[in-house]
Order: structure tokens, then C-alpha cells, then sequence
């Protein structure tokens, strides 16, 4: 079940999204719960404060007497980063991208321009969407470092150092493969004595020639016949 | 006669011995009267021991009597008498070699009598000894050797070495003097070894001075990189503190202030126009923004100070911030420039008494988690690693780092004056 938080000062359109998320429930036979809100208050802070559900946020980003819709979200965000945002907007692009990455918010929608075709399409795409939030944490001298394990590519032992290929960075940490193999899941696997990979990424491995290809392109020339089993036995 | 005459020369050999010490150790003797007393005695053991013992035994009398004599009387150490010790046994032995040698052949040429030759041989050498000790060429000499040979490590070591070698040498030529072979041997032996092991000290104090050299160059080397790395530190906080005290400021001293910062930042992309610089943090956030110059940036400023920060803040402390915010954001613009999102999100709030800075920035590239935040860690590629690391020594504010994905996340916090 998908719980509903809907935080708008304005009736009207409280009234549109409870109509549509009717709407939404019954053409996929959803079941949900919705809680209406038109300001901040501690009945919302109680319910940010519930994991219990996995929750959308509907939010309206000015909202009258109130803390903004922004504000809200980064309260959300203190401990909650599985429950999905959606914000009711008319403020412009740049404003848009900073927060659709920082407080992952899942999308900007403009009020007065096909709100509902957009909601509902929202909605559905989160509805029908894989929840995989399973973070690797590691903690440094100085800083924590938090990766989601779908956008872990490979780890490849480098000198003494791990080293933890992401999409766009790569990590070092002193910690062993064995303790990060413990860390991560059943996707993860040995593929060469020096090298971890994320098998959801691969999508073409040549033993004869011991490299694998990841989705991203990138070719990875650390395949071994000795762990063969390991990593086809869980494809 | 014969015995008189070698206990008058053995007793002036001693004093000969003494005196030759004293010079090259530059030593003066104090309470002479106990010391001729105890020469007195000395002499008096010496003769009884050249009438009654062998000469072996003489020699070792000799030899421990010159010792307690220095080190009763003068303040020399106990390495400074070993060295002059072995210096003077070196230099005996090599003179008694030769006019050992040279009388021997005097006495088979000539027929004379072999100990009065010896007596006369024995006076030569003591001569000699009262000679080199009055040569200031020859006590520089020996001291220079000395200081080459303290410079080498366990050099008392090779001291006791070479003075039990010259003692069993000398013990060794006295028995065979009847044969004129052994003793040229000995003192080519003698003169090889000798030179041997000046050349030895000489080549040691050598590598000696070249390692002192090495270790005072990195020493050196050292101090001038941490001169550097406090230098850059300070320029870097300098400009932040300045515009610390800009964002207070009024016209003509921002003007003032902008000139001692281009003093320390040859290239500075300055708005010209400084009507339109906002005041407090918001000035210092725009004229870092102001150097962007891309477009394709995603930035949000929040800053929810109602109040100016300095009125919530300690002097000291409103530095140390400007400081912390000049050098997070410098490090977020620099990362977000290289990343595909280009994302800035800045955001200054406060508690009932904290203020609290956060910066998140995305980033592109390779980061030690393990090294982030130590000196001279940078994953920049012309940084210098001591921002994070200065801010991280700043008391006054606590710095929190995280990454989550591709995004680097700087929380400062500062105490609220009270």
C-alpha cells in the first residue's frame, strides 16, 4: 500500500488531487491512503517523522502561514530518502534542478500547465517503479561516504586501496574486498581476485579473453575463469 | 752506572710523555704539589721496577702512570686522554722502531756499548717528544685528527682497539730487538696502518659531514615546505577574512580592503560596481558566485539569517566562518565547474544557538575517503590539499562531510554568541 501526503494551502486543488488519485487507485487497483494537509504543523511532523508507510509527498512549494514546501522536503530528507516528492510549482528551472538532485525530489510540476496528465503520469511511474535503495556505507577519517549499491559499476583492488567505480566518481577506501563483499549484496560478486563487480551492470563477459563489458561502455579487464561460478551461479 | 743512567732517562721518557700530552690536550695541571708527589712515588716504583722487574713491566708502569697522572691533575675527559694515549704510544713506537734500528746498526758498525746506545736512543726519543709538543703545526694536526675521529660513531671503540694494537706491538718489537729485521717490518707495519687509519678517520669524518649536510638540507627542506603550506593557508584566509570585514564595511573601506586582497590574488574577477555588492554573507556568497561565469550552472542560495550573521556572531568567530565559507565554497564551485550536473545548493540557517553553513556541491572524479580532510590530500589536480584541513584545525567551527552518490555535502556549524 502507497500512502498519500498532500501538504496545499489551496482547497480547489486539494480537491483535484484527491480526485485523481481516486482515480489512479481504481484504473490499477491500488490500494492507498491519503492525508490532507494545507500548512506545516506537528500532526505532518508526526507523519514525516512514520517510516512505517512508503509515502509521496504532494507538496506546493509556497504555502501561506506556513515553513515552504522545500523546507518540508528537507525535513522529510533528515531520515527519509525512500519516500518520493512531488512538488506543485511555477518557480523557475535553475531552482528546479538544484533540488530535484539534492533533496531527490521526483518531479516539478507547474500548476496551471496539464497538472493532472503530469501528476497522474508521476504517480504511475511511481507506483510501477523497482524500489531499490540499498545504500554501502563507509566511513573515512573525515567524511562519511553513503552509494547507492545500483550505482556501484565495479571495485577494483588498486596498491593497498579499494577502488569504488560509481557512474561518475570513484571512491578509495582502505578496506579490503572481502569487507566490502560483505557489505554489498547479492548482485555484487568476485569477478577476479582483484576485482568486485556489480552483475546487473555487465552485459557481456569473454572468459576466453578475461574482461567483461559494463552498460556504461567501459571494458573491464578483470574477469577470471577460477570465479566463474560465483558469478554466473547468481545470475 | 748503566742503571742509573736508564732510570734518569726512563724518568725523563715519563716526563717527556706527560709534557707531550699536556701540550696537544692544552691542559693545564692543577695541584702541582700532590703531582710531584706523585711523580715522586712514580719514580720511585719505576727505578725499584728497573732494578728488581723486566722492562715488559716497566713499559706497562710507564703507561698507566702517564694515564692517572692527567686524570688526577688536569680535567681532561677519558676520551680526550684515550686519544692523546694512543696518539703518543703511535708516535713511540714508530720513533722507537727507528732509533732502535739505527742504534743496532750503529752498534755492529762501530762496537759500541748496545745499552748506552739505547740510553742515548731513549734520550733522542723523549726529545723529540718535548719537540712535537712545542710544534703548533703538529698539536693542530692531532686535534683536527681528533675532531674527524669523535665525528665518527663508537669512535671510543676504535680507540680501545687501536691502543691494545700498539700496546702488543710495542710489547712484541721490545722482545725481538735482537733481531734487526723485525723491527723495520713492524715500523712499515706501523707507518701503513698509521696512515691507513687517518685516511680512514679522515674518509669517515667525510661521509660523516655529507650525511649531516643531507640531513640538515631535508631538515631544511622540511621547514620550507611547512613555511609554504602556512603561507598559502594564510593568503587563503587572509582574502577570506577580508572579505570578512568587507561584507561589514562601508565604501571606501571595501575599496581599501579590495586592494590588499589583489595585493595577495593577482587575478581577481571583482564586480567593478560596488553599489551593488549586498552586505553580510550575501556579499561574500555573491562575489564568489560573481566568478562563475557559466551559465550552464544550477545554483540555490538560501540564506534564512534573519539578522546580519555578525550580530549573531563573535568577532573571532564571524572570521573563522568567513574563512570556512570562503574556503567550502571555493572547493564546491571548483568541484560542481567539473561535474555533469554543475549543481551548487547553499543554504545558511540557525538554531536557538548555532549557525549552521551547508554546501552541497556535485562532483566528478576520484576521492580518498580515507585521506579527505588530512594535509596536503587535494583531488584537485593544481590544489594544494590544506583547505578542508585548515578548516578542520579552526576550533571554533565544526566541519561535517558526507557523499552520497555523486553529490558532496559540507555542513559548518559556528556557536551563536551568547
Amino acid at each position: 500500500m502507497i500512502k498519500f501526503v498532500i501538504v496545499e494551502d489551496n482547497k480547489a486543488l486539494q480537491e483535484q488531487i484527491k480526485q485523481l488519485l481516486i482515480k489512479i487507485s481504481i484504473s490499477t487497483n491500488q490500494e492507498y491512503d491519503a492525508d490532507y494537509f494545507s500548512k506545516y504543523n506537528d500532526k505532518l511532523q508526526t507523519e514525516i517523522n512514520d517510516q512505517s508507510f512508503r509515502k509521496v509527498y504532494i507538496m506546493d512549494i509556497e504555502l501561506e502561514n506556513s515553513i515552504s514546501g522545500i523546507e518540508i522536503a528537507q525535513k522529510i530528507r533528515e531520515n527519509d530518502w525512500d519516500s518520493e516528492i512531488i512538488f506543485v510549482t511555477s518557480h523557475d528551472k535553475m531552482f528546479e534542478t538544484v533540488h530535484r538532485n539534492i533533496l531527490e525530489v521526483f518531479d516539478f510540476i507547474e500548476k496551471f500547465l496539464d497538472m493532472d496528465k503530469r501528476l497522474e503520469k508521476d504517480i504511475l511511474k511511481i507506483i510501477n517503479k523497482k524500489y531499490d535503495n540499498k545504500i554501502l556505507k563507509i566511513k573515512g577519517n573525515n567524511v562519511e561516504l553513503e552509494l547507492h549499491m545500483k550505482n556501484i559499476l565495479y571495485i577494483e583492488k588498486e596498491d593497498r586501496k579499494s577502488v569504488i567505480h560509481a557512474f561518475e566518481n570513484q571512491f578509495k577506501t582502505n578496506l579490503t574486498l572481502e569487507k566490502l563483499l560483505e557489505m554489498l549484496d547479492d548482485r555484487f560478486a568476485r569477478t577476479h581476485k582483484s576485482c568486485i563487480a556489480n552483475k546487473e551492470h555487465i552485459v557481456e563477459k569473454n572468459y576466453a579473453k578475461g574482461y567483461f563489458l559494463l552498460d556504461t561502455g567501459e571494458k573491464v579487464d578483470l574477469l577470471s575463469k577460477k570465479f566463474k561460478k560465483e558469478i554466473e551461479n547468481n545470475d | 752506572m748503566i742503571k742509573i743512567l736508564e732510570l734518569i732517562i726512563g724518568i725523563l721518557l715519563f716526563y717527556s710523555f706527560i709534557y707531550f700530552i699536556k701540550k696537544v690536550s692544552k691542559n693545564e695541571f692543577y695541584n702541582k704539589t700532590k703531582m710531584n708527589y706523585f711523580i715522586i712515588g712514580y719514580s720511585i716504583f719505576y727505578a725499584i721496577s728497573v732494578y728488581i722487574l723486566n722492562p715488559e713491566f716497566t713499559t706497562f708502569i710507564t703507561f698507566i702512570a702517564v694515564i692517572l697522572t692527567h686524570k688526577l691533575f688536569t680535567k681532561i675527559s677519558n676520551k680526550d686522554l684515550l686519544f692523546y694515549t694512543i696518539v703518543q704510544w703511535a708516535i713511540g713506537i714508530v720513533l722507537d722502531i727507528l732509533v732502535m734500528n739505527l742504534t743496532n746498526t750503529i752498534v755492529e758498525i762501530y762496537n759500541l756499548n748496545t745499552k748506552l746506545c739505547r740510553i742515548i736512543g731513549s734520550a733522542f726519543i723523549a726529545i723529540i717528544y718535548f719537540i712535537i709538543g712545542n710544534n703548533k703545526y703538529m698539536v693542530n694536526f692531532i686535534n683536527k685528527l681528533k675532531k674527524y675521529l669523535y665525528n665518527i660513531n663508537y669512535s671510543i671503540y676504535i680507540l680501545l682497539i687501536i691502543l691494545i694494537t700498539y700496546y702488543y706491538l710495542g710489547f712484541f718489537t721490545l722482545k725481538n730487538m735482537n733481531n734487526a729485521n723485525v723491527p723495520i717490518v713492524i715500523l712499515f707495519i706501523s707507518l701503513f696502518l698509521l696512515v691507513l687509519l687517518i685516511w680512514y678517520i679522515i674518509q669517515q669524518f667525510q661521509i660523516k659531514s655529507l650525511k649531516d649536510s643531507i640531513k640538515l638540507l631535508n631538515r631544511n627542506n622540511e621547514f620550507y615546505i611547512e613555511r609554504i603550506d602556512e603561507y598559502r593557508m594564510m593568503k587563503h584566509n587572509l582574502i577570506s577574512n577580508l572579505n570578512g570585514i568587507k561584507s561589514t564595511s562601508n565604501k571606501k573601506t571595501i575599496k581599501l580592503i579590495d586592494d590588499l586582497i589583489l595585493k595577495y590574488k593577482e587575478i581577481l574577477k571583482m564586480p567593478k560596481n560596488f553599489k551593488s555588492l549586498p552586505t553580510g554573507i550575501n556579499g561574500i556568497i555573491f562575489e564568489k558566485i560573481y566568478n562563475i561565469n557559466d551559465s550552464s550552472f544550477n545554483i540555490s542560495i538560501n540564506n534564512k539569517i534573519k539578522n546580519n550573521v555578525i550580530e549573531v556572531l563573535k568577532a573571532r568567530d564571524y572570521n573563522n566562518f568567513c574563512e570556512a565559507l570562503g574556503v567550502t565554497l571555493d572547493n564546491a564551485i571548483e568541484a560542481a565547474k567539473k561535474s555533469k550536473e554543475k549543481i551548487l545548493f547553499l543554504e545558511i540557517s540557525e538554531s536557538n544557538n548555532k549557525l549552521i553553513l551547508k554546501v552541497i556541491n556535485s562532483f566528478k572524479g576520484a576521492i580518498d575517503i580515507d585521506a579527505l580532510g588530512t594535509k596536503n590530500y587535494t583531488s584537485k589536480h593544481n590544489g594544494n590539499g590544506l583547505g578542508i584541513f585548515s578548516i578542520l584545525n579552526i576550533r571554533s567551527v565544526k566541519l561535517t562531510t558526507s557523499i552520497k552518490d555523486n553529490k558532496y555535502c559540507c555542513v559548518i556549524t559556528v556557536n551563536k554568541s551568547a
